[in-house]
């Protein structure tokens, strides 16, 4: 069992607030996620003056983004233990549902805690990440816990592209199709071909408008530059 | 320190490509998945054997390592629907119902 404890540092959102949502994802990946991928964790909100081991997974809730464009990110610490940030307030200011970025941010560190995994696509030449939200990351799609809205997530097949598909691949059935993206989801990917050009994104925007932020991985970021976040 | 991190993440949003893709647009109808088992025609398994089945199919994942045990805590209705629904959402929802 995963441990992963939760500190909420934010102003705009009441530690009750921050312990219905837990609650909500703890229900979500015991009840939907965790079978899928065959995970199990649990998440538990500590006061923010808790010592964590060396060990402990970490989920932070703080108000502002510390880069550019992000609404929540995950990486890990100089330990190597994960670590995801959900930004409240600027997910909020965005129009954004912050539960939606917390529920993201914490199956994605589930699904890939050390940001290095990957999968190929049917013609072998586009390396994709895996990141189990960003697919289908729009709020419009996610769907209620108890009262509390949750992040949609693609199912294993997903990245299955050569498979016959049988089943819807995200867990709301909106994602029909290996490696699609919906309206408001992208996908990082880097072209084999032009492996020199780095993590690229495929998006599919909402409405023609300007990609706002998202809540994305620190994959462009190559391992040995990655900042290593101090464990609070 | 702080240069190196600024640094860092200004490498990070220059790797980002161009954004000219074509969004993969949203299936505005039910794309045609195969009837799920208990539809099937002639199908020997129980009711709770094909919910089982088709939580299998869908991705769902299925945990109880005694499935016996799994349907006896299920009622026919949480089973018809389990057996007939088409997405894990639509699954999960069968057993919040009656709950």
């Amino acid at each position: 069992m995963i441990s992963v404890q939760v500190k909420n540092r934010s102003t705009v959102i009441s530690d009750p607030e921050v312990a219905k949502v837990v609650a909500a994802c703890n229900r979500q990946v015991a009840r939907d996620f965790g079978p899928a991928y065959g995970i199990k964790a649990e998440c538990k909100l500590v006061p923010v003056s808790t010592p964590l081991s060396s060990y402990d997974w970490q989920l932070i809730v703080v108000d502002d983004a510390d880069a550019a464009g992000a609404l929540g990110y995950h990486e890990t610490t100089a330990n190597g233990t994960p670590l995801g940030f959900c930004f409240a307030k600027t997910t909020q200011q965005y129009g954004g549902l912050w539960s939606v970025t917390f529920s993201h941010e914490l199956l994605e560190m589930l699904c890939d805690p050390e940001i290095n995994l990957c999968a190929l696509d049917e013609s072998g030449q586009k390396l994709y990440a895996y990141e189990c939200c960003d697919a289908c990351e729009d709020d419009s799609l996610a769907y209620d816990v108890g009262g509390v809205m949750v992040s949609d997530f693609v199912l294993p097949p997903f990245w299955l592209s050569s498979t016959p598909t049988h089943a819807p691949l995200s867990f709301t059935g909106a994602v029909t199709k290996p490696l699609q993206i919906l309206p408001g989801g992208y996908l990082a990917f880097l072209d084999l071909r032009n492996p020199g050009k780095g993590w690229q994104q495929h998006t599919a925007k909402l409405d023609n408008t300007a990609s706002h932020s998202s809540r994305y991985p620190r994959r462009g970021v190559p391992v040995a530059e990655r900042r290593r976040s101090v464990t609070t | 320190m702080k240069l190196a991190v600024l640094a860092a993440l200004f490498v990070s949003t220059c790797q980002v490509g161009p954004f000219n893709d074509p969004p993969t647009p949203v299936p505005t109808s039910d794309p045609g998945w195969p009837d799920p088992p208990i539809a099937a025609a002639g199908a020997p398994a129980s009711g709770c054997a094909a919910a089982i089945e088709n939580t299998k199919r869908l991705g769902c994942g299925f945990e109880a390592d005694d499935s016996g045990a799994w349907c006896a805590t299920r009622s026919s209705k949480e089973v018809s629907c389990m057996a007939s629904a088409k997405t894990c959402l639509a699954q999960r929802k069968c057993t919040e119902a009656s709950k």
